[in-house]
């Protein structure tokens, strides 16, 4: 007599199967040659590292690898705990919050003193320039800032110097000591204090540049050969063409300081050109700077524009450019130089296994003028528990074999074991000639001389935020009526007082933004931005809902004009 | 006297613990929308809002895509599950097995399935292009066509299985007898479904339509996946992750929860009224078997929607065995080596562990919780249940980042909760977030399937001398269990692929959950993408054999919705 096999069964075993198959791979991963020793963190350790970070787990793999290492030399067992709460921004609100719940217990607890609003918004700030004096809130701040409160963690490895300037401006990272230490590592004979406009580590010594990085065009040749561009994009106004139209992918100014630096950069190059032409005409030499100011920035906003007009989205995760290029869902885009080249490199050995028979469909590009190289950061967090390890370990990251493994190819002679970071080292010295073999990326030196280029900090240097401020009110929120303004004018074959409609940016001419504006920006009192936020983005719409009116005016005259010869 | 001071205290307990757990790191979290930096109370963010007329529109947009998605998840849904359970067809079986597979996509890779089928150099265009229905010059950009109408589709498509297993948990213990009554008055067909039929599921669809809803009101990966930035989910997204500060984002999030809860009252408010037949727990009818024509419109008819929802979840599949896909129809070459990466990885086993052991506890807690609440709710009708009922809706409206820094707040050194630090070990918290989120799939499968109990039959069995134990042990839980399952299984998988909390409250690796661990395998440069699909078709296989373990257990128990 035959048993019926139970329902549940067969399920089960699947179940059971299922489960054991990370176990299985586990265990032959183990076994498999990894051309190097297992991971040193995994045994008995007496020391304990507390890092918070954004970078993936590549970067905390490696240098959890190299740096046990690297103290077992020394006859010290030493583990990280990584703490990955997500990306910058969740980064950015998580030591906010940290360091608020610490200080108000020291302020309430070792200090005795009562919890106001005075103290919870003066601690971490200094008052804002013209703000009328507040005794209590300057107080706390002298208080913290004198003070060894912590939140438990030792260092902040990784962000742009942008969040690093305010995280230390903010008081919660201090320094840590390594710029005096080791004087030959910074200024003239090493680490540039400052780069293109960009800081490259902080003169208080509050945080430091680890690796570079900056912005470039990732683009896929089948794309842009079906849309009929000719040619590679070399610049950023190369990809204003409404050939672009709906196919790029740009970097969102409000998530990302860098990609405000690379707008910057963008307004920038822009004054400079309008300065050469102006020289070139004759404009007396003391207003040259003026024009140069006024009518540069006027031009920038209006390239700006143009880029996000062709735009399809601003993304907010820097991975997503170069994988929507790679994949044909977008034409070009802004995207982090070491992801785009990777992601080129990893496309084109998938694309073609066997190696050497097909064109790359995807490459990067990097702008010749138009954009910054900034620094990843490393910081040392106010009432740091391990101080002297913390410390350590920002030396290792900045020693060559620290800098071997942002920038060594994997196998490559102290270079990463299991993945290529593909970072450019900060370190001048890891460019010099002898390790040209072993670098992932050759091609690139930010150190070299820019003889095209001279960043002009006084110019827009203070509007940084104003900056990401702008592009948003003007581009990221009215996006659709944006898109809809510039395909009726290239449908309208830009006729031209529609396009001078586009083309006009005097809501935000550069007297506004560096008076009014900034200082709406930077009042306590965040409903003035509420306001002019509200007042720009309507306005804007408007104007570009005009501007297709216009367009679709002088498009349906053309054609009767036409029907009637 | 006993059983009214025990009637008091859980309605307070539920309220206490959705205070605690809910509405504090809530207050603890959007607190800004009321207090600029100096603590002065203002209204000035909230109208702010109202004053800018691209949030106005993400609200408007918001309201479409809820009410369209509504209306489109609920036709397919009732479709689908009253075509399951009255007709036997070809592959019936095969149908109701594969339903589920649009709620078990893995976060963030599921994005990428979807545009890699309907993307310009996607799988779709190069299907029309071989056909030659497409010029290859000029790629359809699908997923932007007809924006919001394509963001309808998605989210319905994504959400229809919800309202398919709460009806069909109704219908598989729906009392024949009225039918057949009103067959042999001369009712028939679709009269006899519209007149007789549809007002007995009225308490299942509402609670199914009230979460696909607010689902579809606060939806954030379609509208991503799309590029659809103008509706309010992805407004505060985007606010939340700004770099600057954002005032208005808090207050937006305020307007959200004010306006689901008030829409939520209105709409019970209205379906109470219609309601008050009961008629659960008498027999049932056998499936009438189809005719070949119809047979074969019901096969054609369920396989289109059932595939088309399980578009991204076959995509996942081969983009985790895709070495290349590029403008072809399937990947030009395969390899196992993302598998290899993904389940060989350190940090992989660890983190399936860590999710069993979060997502079993918190689906335990949401059972017991839900369950209370929804009795609570049914059987005692007074405002403050009413108010119960409201604010275990709630979970849906609030998006995931504002209550995980809301946990965060309460849990630091010196703070009450404290103990609950998540730095140190955050099981606790992780299955606190968790139950608090997924309760209202356990609250509205629960409180549908208590309306259709009759009460009589628990009186019958208290009249025979029952105590009040033994008659929910033996009367009420049995006849409930068919829905408590329907909710389980959407709590169970819903919090296995949850993000937000899972990404910010474990903040070390040998605490990370699988979504978790699915993040940073898409971290990782060049083949991320490819790797965490691997990963993520991994957990999508080891969710359906879960669900389909769990039928094989309970299937002949059941009344209901998993027999086959």
């Amino acid at each position: 007599m035959s048993r019926r096999v139970p329902p549940w069964l067969v399920p089960l075993a699947c179940l059971l199967a299922i489960l054991a198959l990370p176990f299985i791979a586990k265990y032959s991963a183990r076994r498999a040659p990894r051309g190097g020793q297992a991971s040193l963190s995994s045994g008995v350790a007496r020391e304990t590292l507390v890092i918070l970070t954004p970078h993936n787990e590549a970067i905390r793999h490696e240098f959890t690898e190299a740096f046990a290492a690297f103290m077992a030399g020394q006859g010290r067992q030493v583990q990280i705990d990584w703490r990955s709460p997500g990306g910058g921004s969740e980064i950015n609100r998580l030591l906010a919050a940290e360091y608020a719940a610490s200080f108000e217990r020291y302020w309430t607890g070792a200090l005795g003193r009562r919890w106001s609003s005075h103290a919870s918004g003066g601690f971490a700030a200094d008052a804002p320039p013209g703000a009328p004096p507040d005794p209590e809130a300057a107080e706390a701040r002298r208080a913290f800032l004198d003070s060894n409160v912590g939140c438990g963690i030792d260092l902040l490895f990784g962000g742009g110097s942008v969040d690093a300037q305010l995280h230390a401006s903010a008081g919660r990272l201090v320094d840590a000591g390594v710029v005096k230490a080791h004087p030959q590592l910074f200024g003239d004979a090493g680490i540039p204090a400052v780069v293109g406009g960009e800081a490259f580590w902080d003169r208080g010594g509050r945080w430091l540049g680890v690796c570079l990085s900056g912005f470039g065009i990732c683009v896929n040749r089948d794309v842009i050969a079906r849309l009929g561009v000719p040619g590679l994009p070399s610049s950023w106004s190369s990809l204003a063409d409404p050939l672009y139209f709906g196919q790029l992918g740009l970097a969102d100014p409000g998530k990302s300081g860098t990609a405000v630096k690379t707008f910057e950069m963008i307004i920038q190059e822009q004054m400079q050109q309008v300065r050469r032409r102006a020289e070139a005409d004759g404009v007396a030499a003391a207003r040259l700077d003026d024009v140069a100011v006024h009518e540069g920035w006027l031009a920038g906003l209006r390239l700006i524009r143009r880029l996000a007009a062709n735009a399809r989205y601003f993304s907010d995760a820097a991975s997503r450019v170069p994988v929507d290029v790679a994949t044909g869902d977008a034409a070009a885009g802004m995207c982090i130089d070491f992801y785009g080249r990777f992601q080129s490199d990893v496309t084109a050995a998938a694309q073609d296994p066997e190696g050497g028979r097909a064109v790359p469909r995807m490459d990067f590009v990097m702008p010749k003028t138009g954009t910054s190289i900034g620094a990843d950061t490393i910081g040392l967090l106010r009432g740091a528990p391990h101080r002297e390890l913390a410390v350590a370990f920002i030396e290792f990251v900045l020693s060559e074999a620290g800098q071997k493994i942002w920038s060594f190819r994997k196998g490559a002679p102290g270079g990463p074991r299991t993945y290529a970071l593909q970072r450019l080292p900060i370190l001048p010295a890891l460019y010099a000639p002898q390790y040209d073999a072993y670098r992932a990326d050759r091609d690139t030196h930010p150190y070299a001389p820019n003889h095209q280029f001279v960043y002009h900090e006084a110019w827009t240097g203070p509007l940084f935020r104003a900056i990401a401020f702008v592009v948003r009110v003007m581009c990221v929120d009215p996006a659709p009526e944006l898109r809809d303004a510039y395909q009726a004018l290239a449908q309208a074959g830009f006729p031209p007082e529609a396009t001078a409609l586009f083309d006009d940016v005097s809501a935000v001419a550069y007297e506004t933004v560096k008076g009014p504006l900034r200082a709406a920006l930077r009042a306590p009192n965040a409903l003035d931005e509420v306001t002019w936020s509200n007042r720009l983005v309507r306005q804007f719409r408007d104007q570009y809902r005009e501007v297709v009116r216009l367009a679709r005016q002088s498009q349906a005259q053309a054609t009767q004009g036409g029907g009637a010869r | 006297m006993r059983r009214g001071w025990l009637s008091e205290l859980f309605p307070s307990l539920f309220a206490l613990l959705l205070a605690l757990f809910l509405f504090w790191p809530l207050v603890e979290s959007v607190r800004g929308a009321f207090f600029d930096a100096r603590d002065t109370a203002s209204f000035g963010y909230v109208l702010g809002v109202f004053r800018n007329p691209v949030l106005v529109e993400g609200f408007g947009n918001a309201l479409l895509v809820a009410v369209g998605s509504t209306a489109v998840a609920a036709t397919l849904g009732v479709g689908a599950a009253w075509l399951c359970d009255r007709y036997d067809f070809p592959a019936r079986r095969l149908f109701v097995t594969l339903v589920p597979l649009p709620l078990i996509v893995p976060p963030f890779v599921g994005a990428i399935g979807v545009k890699q089928l309907f993307g310009q150099a996607g799988a779709f265009n190069a299907l029309l292009a071989h056909l030659h229905l497409l010029d290859p010059a000029h790629a359809t950009d699908w997923l932007r066509r007809g924006r919001l109408a394509t963001v309808v589709a998605l989210t319905a498509l994504h959400l229809y299985p919800i309202v398919y297993f709460n009806v069909s948990a109704s219908l598989a213990s729906l009392n024949v007898e009225m039918e057949e009554a009103a067959r042999s008055l001369g009712c028939r067909g679709a009269r006899t479904f519209w007149k007789i039929t549809l007002p007995l599921l009225t308490p299942s669809l509402f609670g199914a339509c009230s979460i696909v809803f607010i689902g579809g009101l606060t939806e954030l990966g379609v509208p991503l996946v799309c590029d659809f930035t103008r509706i309010t989910s992805v407004q505060i997204f985007s606010g939340l992750k700004d770099l600057g500060r954002n005032p208005t984002v808090h207050a937006l999030v305020m307007i959200v929860l004010v306006g689901t809860v008030t829409f939520y009252a209105a709409a019970r408010l209205l379906v109470r009224q219609r309601n008050a037949v009961t008629q659960k727990g008498a027999r049932r009818r056998h499936r009438d078997r189809l005719r070949p024509a119809g047979a074969v419109a019901a096969v054609v008819a369920l396989g289109a929607l059932v595939v088309t929802a399980a578009l991204p979840n076959i995509s996942v599949v081969l983009v985790a065995f895709a070495r290349d896909w590029y403008g072809t129809v399937l990947p030009s070459h395969f390899t196992l080596d993302h598998f290899r990466a993904a389940l060989g990885h350190e940090m992989v086993v660890s983190s399936i562990g860590n999710s069993l052991r979060y997502v079993m506890l918190s689906t335990a807690a949401d059972l017991l919780l839900g369950t209370g609440i929804a009795w609570v709710v049914v059987r005692r009708r007074s405002r403050a249940a009413r108010l119960l009922d409201a604010a275990s809706m709630l979970p849906l409206a609030v998006p995931g980042l504002v209550m995980a820094f809301g946990y965060l707040a309460l849990t630091r050194e010196g703070r009450p909760l404290a103990f609950l630090n998540p730095v140190r070990d955050p099981t606790a918290l992780l299955v606190i977030a968790y139950t608090i989120r997924r309760l209202p799939f356990i609250v509205r499968s629960a409180v549908a399937g208590l309306e259709q109990i009759d009460v009589a039959l628990e009186d019958a069995a208290a009249s025979l001398g029952a105590g009040r134990a033994r008659v929910v042990l033996r009367v009420t839980l049995p006849l409930l269990l068919s829905h408590l399952l329907a909710g389980g299984i959407f709590a169970f998988a819903l919090s296995m692929l949850e993000v937000s909390d899972s990404l910010i409250l474990a903040q070390r690796q040998a605490t990370f959950p699988i979504t978790k661990a699915i993040y940073e395998l898409f971290q990782l440069l060049g083949d991320g993408r490819q790797v965490a699909a691997a990963l993520g078709v991994w957990a999508m296989l080891f969710l359906a054999a879960a669900i389909a373990f769990a039928r094989g257990v309970m299937g002949r128990r059941m009344g209901g919705i998993f027999r086959l």
